[in-house]
C-alpha cells in the first residue's frame, strides 16, 4: 500500500511511504486490489484477495501515513465472504463497510468503530443462497450516496446487483438484478465496476467483456428540492420550490455554508444551513429533514 | 422502486468513434459530475467521456494511451 502526498494545484504526486504485507506486523495485504478511505478521512481498508482479508490501518489525515490496526480474514472469528476479497466500499456516514468477494461470490458487511477504525462482522450474502444471485465475480460494490441503497458487479455474472440498505444496521435485502443480455440491458458482459453520478440519477458501468461503458438511469426519490451548485453546469434538480443559491466556503472542510432559497405561496425565505459535502451530493430527504428540523417546512 | 435502473445506451470500443475500452476494469464519475473517466488493461488507457448534466449521456473526448 503505497501512499502520495498530491499538490492541490497541479494534481502532481510526490512518494510519502509504503506499507508491505508481512512487514512490521502488517497483514492482508497479499494481492491488495480494492481500498477505501473513511468519510472522516481517519481510516484506510484494504481487500487483500489472497490473503482473503480485509486489513484496516488508521490514517494521519495530514500526512497520509499509515498505521496497522487489524486483520479480519475470512473463516477466522465467525468472518466469511472474503475469500477472494476484491472491492470495498464504506457507507458515506462511515458506519459500516462493505466488501465483494470474487471466490465467494458475496457481499460482506462489517460495522465500523467510527473512532478506533475496527470492524465487526454483520453478515454475508453469498450467490446462490437463498434469493442471491449476480455475486458470481463480485468486482465492485458502491453504496449509493443517499446510503439507501448497495450496487455490486458481477464480473462472470454479467450483473449490476441492487440491495436495499438499513442504514441503522447496515443489512442488505435483495432487490433487482439487472443483466446482459436480459430486458433490453448492455454493456454488462465482464461487468468490472460501476459509480453514481453526484446528482444520483445515473449510474455507469464498465465491462471488460464487452469493452464497453453502460449507462443507466436511476430513479431517485422526488422530493421539493432544486440545488443548483454554484460554479457547476451540473444541477441536482429534485423539486420546484426551494433553489440553492450558494456554498461558501466551496471546500469540503470545513463544512460548507449552504443558502436555499425558499418559494412559498407568497414569498421567497432565505434559508441557512450547515451541511456536510457529502450531504450536498445527497439531496432530498436528509435536506428535507433539516428543513423540518428548522421548522420551515410544514 | 428508488434505486431501480433503465438501461440508457452503451459506450462501446471501436463504435462510433469510441476507443480506449477495450477490456474495461474501472469507471468513476468526477465530483463535479461533468466527466466520466474509465480505465482499461487491455488497451492500456484512461478514457475520458463528457457527461452531459442533464440526460447523463456521454461524449468521447481522448483515450490517454499507456507509452503514446
Amino acid at each position: 500500500m503505497a501512499a502520495f502526498s498530491r499538490n492541490p494545484a497541479t494534481g502532481a504526486l510526490s512518494f510519502v511511504e509504503f506499507k508491505q504485507d508481512g512487514v512490521e506486523g502488517v497483514d492482508g495485504l497479499d494481492g491488495a486490489i480494492g481500498v477505501a478511505i473513511s468519510p472522516d478521512v481517519k481510516h484506510l481498508y484494504a481487500a487483500g484477495y489472497f490473503d482473503d482479508a480485509l486489513a484496516a490501518f488508521s490514517r494521519n489525515p495530514t500526512t497520509g501515513t499509515l498505521n496497522f490496526v487489524e486483520l479480519k480474514k475470512d473463516g477466522v472469528g465467525g468472518v466469511d465472504g472474503l475469500d477472494g476479497g476484491w472491492s470495498v466500499t464504506i457507507s458515506l456516514g462511515g458506519k459500516h463497510l462493505y466488501a465483494a468477494s470474487d471466490l465467494d461470490k458475496a457481499l460482506a458487511v462489517f460495522s465500523r468503530n467510527t473512532t478506533t477504525g475496527e470492524l465487526t462482522f454483520v453478515e454475508m450474502h453469498k450467490d446462490g443462497s437463498g434469493l442471491i444471485d449476480g455475486l458470481a465475480g463480485a468486482a465492485s460494490v458502491i453504496v449509493s450516496p443517499n446510503g439507501n441503497q448497495v450496487y455490486v458487479a458481477g464480473t462472470i455474472d454479467k450483473t449490476v446487483t441492487m440491495f436495499s440498505r438499513n442504514s441503522a444496521t447496515g443489512e442488505l435485502t435483495i432487490e433487482q438484478i439487472w443483466r446482459d443480455g436480459v430486458g433490453g440491458v448492455d454493456g454488462l458482459d465482464g461487468a468490472s465496476s460501476i459509480a453514481i453520478s453526484p446528482d444520483e440519477k445515473r449510474l455507469y458501468a464498465s465491462a471488460r467483456d464487452d469493452d464497453a461503458v453502460a449507462v443507466f438511469s436511476r430513479s431517485i426519490p422526488s422530493a421539493d428540492l432544486e440545488i443548483v451548485k454554484t460554479g457547476s453546469p451540473d444541477p441536482v434538480t429534485t423539486g420546484t420550490n426551494l433553489t440553492y443559491a450558494s456554498q461558501s466556503p466551496t471546500t469540503a472542510h470545513p463544512p460548507p455554508r449552504l443558502t436555499f432559497r425558499l418559494r412559498t405561496s407568497s414569498r421567497l425565505e432565505r434559508l441557512w444551513f450547515l451541511l456536510r459535502q457529502s450531504e450536498v451530493r445527497a439531496p432530498g430527504l436528509r435536506i428535507l429533514r433539516a428543513l423540518q428540523h428548522a421548522g420551515c417546512c410544514s | 422502486m428508488v434505486g431501480n435502473l433503465t438501461f440508457i445506451e452503451i459506450l462501446e470500443d471501436g463504435e462510433g468513434g469510441v476507443d480506449g475500452l477495450d477490456g474495461a476494469t474501472s469507471v468513476n464519475v468526477s465530483p463535479d459530475g461533468n466527466h466520466v473517466y474509465a480505465t482499461s488493461n487491455q488497451d492500456h488507457t484512461v478514457t475520458m467521456f463528457i457527461r452531459n448534466g442533464t440526460t447523463g449521456n456521454l461524449t468521447f473526448v481522448e483515450a490517454q494511451k499507456d507509452g503514446a
